[in-house]
């Protein structure tokens, strides 16, 4: 007890990293909570079974679940769906890393498409241009590998990659021709994975076990690997795994005064800092906010206006495949690399609508994970399926063949009512803390918006001629790439986070991870959050070189 | 609780994203499991073990790749019970062993074991056309099987990387051995 330091951060992902990075830097004291353990870089890293199907990263819906429906009149059920990842560097530990960024139109909303009825579209307080430099310093700092190339929705930039791209599988070659027969401009997806050597770490050695597992040799731009080192490097900023924090204490002046959390020993502690940062993702940020509740802040924290959970965003997502034999195909012989990394923008905002559809988004290409036990359960489950016996044997002795590909979007998930994260009325988690509730609905305009890209992801499979292709997923969502519960405006009665993402009602409290986000954009939101707490962290040093933290 | 065709949806997409941790009810608290040392006690008895070991080949037989005995798939299982984390797991299991053995007697007075190749199919066509719940013994079986032919070594299954071969994973060059080398070239 009778802890202080500068600054407690809630979060050692993509929005508390740089903003710790920032701070220590200035000279802060900085302490980062995180719920989950450190990552083991070591052998552990690429086993299955560990990390992708126990609680490596996400806790088992037994204990610490979140519930989950698509209506408001339905009961939620349990689900570990809307955790990022319960590890030091969150959700950047076992990413692609697809690192895109948002484009103008996203930032202007509301008034480029006006108002659209059920959609509650709101623009930002802040331009594409303001976010440019921190866009630039993320992608040079991380360490994005990634292509300059034209197409119709390519955004502003002022610098090109700080490296070139990934080696490319066959495929790639293949997208970019068929794109050109279909008038689609296929470019090189930019990947936060180094493909030169710096600084220390190691350029990437295409092994193949990439999205979902963390990188054993730092190649893949994880926090731990990145931001987070070069603040640990300062020696102002300490990391406490296995620290989950409970409550955002408040004092009589009405400022945070400090965190209350839950150690790696199962202590309960407090914390008391000058400023607390949240970053915890935008679910569990919401659901912290709405645990901290005082006299002065009744309905949570920073919640006067009653946004605290709202307007939430997803990724809206569609999903096909086709499968293509080796045998009838010299070109796909032999080890090669496991990057398709393409993408179309062209659908991303269609001015004169197309098919009803204004706002779409990103088309990705990318080859299967690559993780043989659930490669092995597809292809049991798969037509007529479940099979077993001589039939299970022999279905997967002939899947040996096959290369699958996948195309999968990042598309506008239209803010609304109807969308948002409370507190389950009825459900705790194992620490007997009610856990954060989600009520999921999509607007009839993502899902004309996924139809269309359907259609348009499968002409390209259609034009590889594969030997089977479908949509496998016609309609869902991302649950974990997420934002928007602290929509931040200039407006206190419409939001909760002022532009600098500081709460209007506490002066001393910053929401830095998605939440703030007032729209989804149609690409993963990773590189847009480590931008903007990068902003802010910068916004923040400042303020603590003027003494006023 | 009944597959709906919502949480297939949720599960699949949760899974084509990244982490695909598996839904399944009664999973217990604790951390991932480490690797069980060699001179682990596995959960199960003798015959219980018997009955798993006949009942995994028929899911994954032998024939001119190995089958699941062959891979260790059921010393896999018969580990993984051991870890905290699988504590809901072990009662529904050893109640569909009970049960098969039990089938096996009534239809050939035999131990499940011993009741030979035909039956045991029948048999197990029977509990999975009876037990089409995710929770269902069946649908246990079959998760943990895949995971012993499939899953890392380490755990006691996929002898010799042998169920690697059967599907062609070439696994990563950074497995512990290529790390080891990586990390020595600094």
């Amino acid at each position: 007890m009778g802890e202080n330091v500068d600054v407690v951060v809630v979060g050692s992902g993509a929005g508390g990293s740089p903003v710790a990075l920032e701070l220590a830097q200035a000279g802060a004291r900085v302490v980062v909570l995180e719920k989950g353990r450190d990552f083991d870089p070591g052998e552990l890293a690429h086993d299955e079974i560990l990390m992708q199907r126990r609680d490596y990263f996400v806790p088992f819906p037994k204990d610490e679940p979140h519930t989950l429906r698509n209506s408001p009149d339905e009961p939620a059920t349990r689900t570990p769906q809307g955790w990022t990842s319960n590890i030091v560097g969150g959700g950047t530990v076992h990413y692609s890393g697809f690192f895109l960024r948002m484009k103008p139109v996203d930032f202007r909303l509301r008034s480029t498409l006006g108002a659209i009825e059920g959609a509650d579209t709101a623009d930002w307080p802040i331009a594409y241009d303001d976010m440019e430099p921190h866009y630039a310093r993320a992608e040079r700092e991380i360490g994005v590998s990634g292509a300059w190339r034209r197409h119709p929705f390519e955004e502003p930039r002022s610098a090109d990659f700080p490296m070139p791209p990934l080696a490319e599988h066959p495929f790639a070659a293949r997208i970019d021709e068929v794109g050109r027969k279909l008038g689609v401009h296929p470019f090189p997806m930019p990947r936060a994975v180094l493909s030169q050597s710096r600084g220390g770490r190691q350029a990437c050695v295409a092994c193949s076990v990439c999205g979902s597992y963390g990188c054993p040799i730092g190649a893949k731009g994880a926090m731990p690997s990145s931001l987070l080192a070069a603040a640990r490097a300062t020696g102002r900023c300490e990391v406490r795994p296995g620290s989950m924090a409970f409550e955002v204490a408040v004092g009589a002046d009405g400022r945070a005064a400090g965190v209350v959390y839950r150690d790696a020993t199962g202590e309960t502690r407090r914390i008391d800092a000058r400023c607390v940062v949240v970053a915890c993702s935008a679910i569990e940020s919401a659901r912290l906010l709405l645990l901290s509740q005082s006299s002065r802040f009744p309905r949570g924290l920073a919640n006067g206006s009653g946004l605290v959970g709202k307007n939430v965003v997803f990724s809206s997502l569609t999903k096909g495949h086709a499968s293509f034999a080796r045998a009838s195909r010299p070109w796909l012989a032999g080890r090669l690399s496991p990057f398709v990394n393409r993408a179309v923008q062209d659908f991303y905002h269609l001015d004169p609508a197309r098919e009803g559809v204004r706002k779409a988004g990103t088309l990705q290409f990318l080859l299967a994970h690559a993780n043989p036990i659930m490669n092995a359960e597809r292809i049991m489950n798969r037509k007529g399926g479940p099979v077993w016996g001589q039939e299970l044997k022999d279905r997967l002795r002939a899947a040996r063949d096959e290369v699958r590909l996948e195309f999968e979007t990042f598309a506008e998930f239209l803010p609304s009512a109807k969308t948002f994260v409370d507190l389950d009325p009825e459900v705790r988690d194992r620490f007997g803390r009610p856990v954060a509730r989600m009520t999921v609905v999509h607007h009839p305009a993502d899902l004309a918006a996924l139809r269309f890209l359907a259609a348009r992801g499968m002409e390209v499979m259609r034009a590889l001629e594969p030997d089977d292709a479908e949509v496998g997923i016609a309609a869902g969502q991302t649950l974990f790439i997420q934002g928007g519960s602290c929509r931040f405006g200039d407006d206190p009665a419409a939001s909760v986070l002022d532009r600098n993402c500081r709460a209007h009602e506490v002066p001393n409290l910053y929401v830095t991870d998605g939440s703030f986000l007032p729209s989804s954009g149609g690409v993963p939101l990773t590189l847009t959050i480590v931008a903007n707490a990068l902003r802010v962290g910068t916004h923040l040093a400042e303020r603590f070189r003027r003494r006023e933290i | 609780m009944p597959i709906t065709r919502r949480a297939f949806l949720t599960e699949v997409v949760w899974s084509s994203m990244g982490t695909s941790l598996v839904l399944l009810a009664g999973c217990q608290r604790k951390t991932a499991e480490r690797a069980a040392p060699d001179d682990v006690r596995g959960y199960f008895t003798a015959d219980e073990k018997a009955t798993l070991a006949a009942a995994c080949e028929r899911i994954l037989p032998r024939d001119h790749d190995p089958g699941a005995i062959d891979l260790g798939v059921p010393d896999y299982i018969d580990r993984a019970l051991v870890a905290a984390v699988m504590t809901k797991w072990r009662a529904p299991l050893r109640k569909g062993l009970a049960d098969l053995d039990s089938r096996a007697r009534t239809r050939t007075g035999m131990a499940f074991a011993a009741a030979g190749t035909p039956a045991q199919e029948e048999i197990l066509a029977e509990v999975q056309a009876e037990s089409r719940r995710r929770t269902g013994f069946f649908r246990r079986l079959v998760h943990l099987t895949l995971e012993g032919a499939f899953g890392d070594p380490r755990h006691g299954g996929n002898k010799g990387g042998a169920g690697w071969r059967l599907i062609g994973f070439t696994p990563s060059p950074l497995a512990p051995q290529g790390l080891a080398q990586l990390r020595g070239r600094g």
